[in-house]
């Protein structure tokens, strides 16, 4: 696991004095797990911390998260013919084993 | 496209070699013609409370094995018919979806193999991290359509131009190895754990592969919005 990178710049912030935060190279590590929820609470909250001061990595991260949702929505029409469904009930009924 | 059988990969469930030691599974038997002499009985209506919610998405898995909506309506009937005379061997509380689709894609191997597609022959050359980003970004980017207007957003512009079309055909692109993980993650929204099961293969070749497999997909996708088709 990479050790989130203190950013000396944002100590002078105040109240992100005591913040970790990843490099963009680490954070863009955590890409796809990002995206597929598979990050733990406390990587996840370490993306995000990174996401809110970099603004390049925010653009990207929000332009692949609407991807994967907007593929994802468009493929779910793609659903079993409704005859075929009734077909298979029907079958469950009488094809018994 | 000539038709090919799949290459094997290790450690796949397409090695032919399903595994029975799983809890949960225990597909050896369910490739058998006519199954066990007196199956315990099986109550429709529990059998479909428990497989019917991820009907749709074992349809789709179906599509991406057969390429057609012809087969892919036979190869879920077997499947499904499969699953039920064998529902007895489900062990409740275990992931329906991943046994429905290891069902499936065992049944596709046995029994419709010599349809089977190889994905395309794709170079791993240029692979970046936010391919489709970076190209709509690139200062003067004119692809997708070309329109001036559209460049002053071009995120907008490829989403909507997105259609169900071009993603079957990018996911259809990806050599067969990346393409289940892709499917399954990017598509039917499986942990990578699920994943794991259904494929029979370590949750870190998941993550490798999907790593890869989602900058080729991203790559097609841009092929395909701007007319650069690589199909034979």
């Amino acid at each position: 696991m990479d050790e989130p990178t203190k950013l000396d710049g944002w100590k002078k912030a105040g109240e992100c004095a005591s913040a970790d935060f990843y490099s963009c190279e680490a954070a863009i590590r955590r890409l796809n797990e990002y995206l597929d929820h598979e990050l733990t609470e406390a990587d996840r909250i370490t993306v995000l911390k990174h996401l809110e001061f970099c603004r390049p990595c925010m653009s990207r991260f929000t332009f692949e998260q609407t991807l994967v949702i907007s593929i994802r929505q468009k493929i779910s029409a793609l659903c079993v013919p409704q005859n075929l469904k009734e077909k298979l009930h029907s079958l469950l009924r009488h094809d018994k084993p | 496209m000539a038709e090919l059988e799949l290459q094997p990969t290790p450690g796949q469930l397409f090695n032919g070699q399903p595994n029975t030691g799983q809890p949960g599974f225990g597909l050896s038997s369910i490739l058998e013609e006519d199954g066990p002499a007196s199956p315990p009985p099986t109550n429709p209506d529990l059998f479909e409370s428990e497989m019917n919610p991820h009907l749709d998405a074992l349809y789709r898995n179906g599509l991406r094995l057969t390429g057609n909506a012809n087969d892919a309506e036979d190869l879920l009937q077997d499947t499904y018919l499969r699953a039920y005379r064998f529902f007895y061997q489900y062990q409740p509380g275990t992931n329906a979806k991943a046994w429905l689709f290891r069902i499936m894609n065992t049944v596709f191997l046995n029994d419709y193999r010599r349809k089977s597609r190889q994905g395309e022959t794709v170079s791993y050359d240029g692979l970046e991290d936010f391919f489709l980003y970076n190209r709509l970004t690139e200062d003067g980017v004119t692809g997708v359509g070309g329109d001036r207007s559209e460049t002053e957003n071009p995120e907008k512009a490829v989403l909507e131009k997105l259609d169900i079309e071009t993603i079957q055909r990018a996911i259809e692109a990806l050599p067969i190895e990346f393409r289940d993980t892709v499917a399954l993650a990017t598509l039917e929204e499986m942990s990578y754990q699920e994943i794991a099961e259904t494929l029979e293969i370590p949750v870190g070749t998941v993550r490798s592969r999907l790593s890869r497999g989602r900058k080729l997909l991203q790559r097609a996708l841009w092929e395909y919005l701007n007319g650069e088709e690589t199909r034979g």
